[in-house]
């Protein structure tokens, strides 16, 4: 029997393949993300700039940073 | 709202001519990571060798420094703000190569994990206790990818900042 018959083998193959597309994507040099969705199923951002759109009309002079950060624990 | 997004594309535009590939961190990057709010924070990750040039590129686009340290700067623009955090650590440093590419409406962007931008909530936290936002987001974070995260990460930061006992505080 020729070995790449072998059921092992072609589990290994079918493993394979169901990775190619994670380890192609890795070897271009990219960790991409695919868009996530919230819990509405809408991708989180895309929701941000709605909600914002609205929080804009209501809050149209949003408070702008007027002090630098502080703080003395820089650790990561 | 159109100028939020113009700002993010104008940035993210700026990063690319000078080479720089930053990773999106605070608000923004929760709202990434599936916690939405409100915010308009712009807080990026760069590495500490292209801090020069950012500041260089920032004032050209008519932006004004605030402050800046070896650790992190701030920048205003009318009403428009930019906060930085420079890697220089191991730590920032990985997070800042291991973050992902996503595609948003702002154009491509790099985002950093949900347990590095715990990492850096916490941080933001230990330095300023008022910034109590930052627990809200942490928890929400936590509530949300509990199931996903990597715990020893986290446990790590948490043990970083001396604060092994917030995580399962947070946790709830």
């Amino acid at each position: 029997m020729n070995s790449s018959d072998s059921p092992d083998t072609h589990a290994g193959t079918a493993q394979h393949s169901a990775n190619a597309r994670v380890v192609l994507a890795r070897e271009a040099g990219l960790s991409f993300q695919p868009p996530l969705v919230s819990v509405s199923g809408i991708d989180p951002i895309a929701e941000w700039l709605s909600l914002m759109e609205v929080v804009q009309m209501l809050c149209p002079v949003w408070p702008v940073r007027d002090k630098p950060m502080h703080g003395s624990h820089w650790r990561l | 709202m159109s100028n939020l997004v113009e700002q993010i594309r104008e940035a993210l535009s700026m990063f690319a001519r000078n080479g720089i590939e930053p990773a999106l961190i605070g608000g923004l990057a929760v709202v990434a990571h599936q916690v939405v709010r409100a915010t308009k924070d712009v807080d990026f990750l760069v590495e500490a060798e292209a801090a020069d040039r950012v500041h260089d590129a920032l004032l050209d686009l008519g932006y004004k420094c605030l402050y800046r340290s070896e650790d992190a700067a701030n920048y205003v623009r009318a009403t428009e703000g930019l906060d930085l955090l420079y890697a220089h650590r191991p730590l920032a440093r990985h997070l800042l190569a291991q973050a992902s590419v996503r595609e948003t409406p702002m154009g491509r962007m790099r985002i950093v994990s949900v347990e590095g931008l715990i990492g850096f909530k916490l941080q933001g936290f230990v330095n300023d206790a008022t910034r109590t936002r930052d627990l809200d987001d942490i928890r929400a974070l936590l509530k949300i990818h509990r199931t996903r995260l990597d715990m020893d990460e986290l446990r790590s930061y948490f043990a970083l900042f001396n604060k092994p006992g917030l995580l399962n505080e947070l946790i709830g």
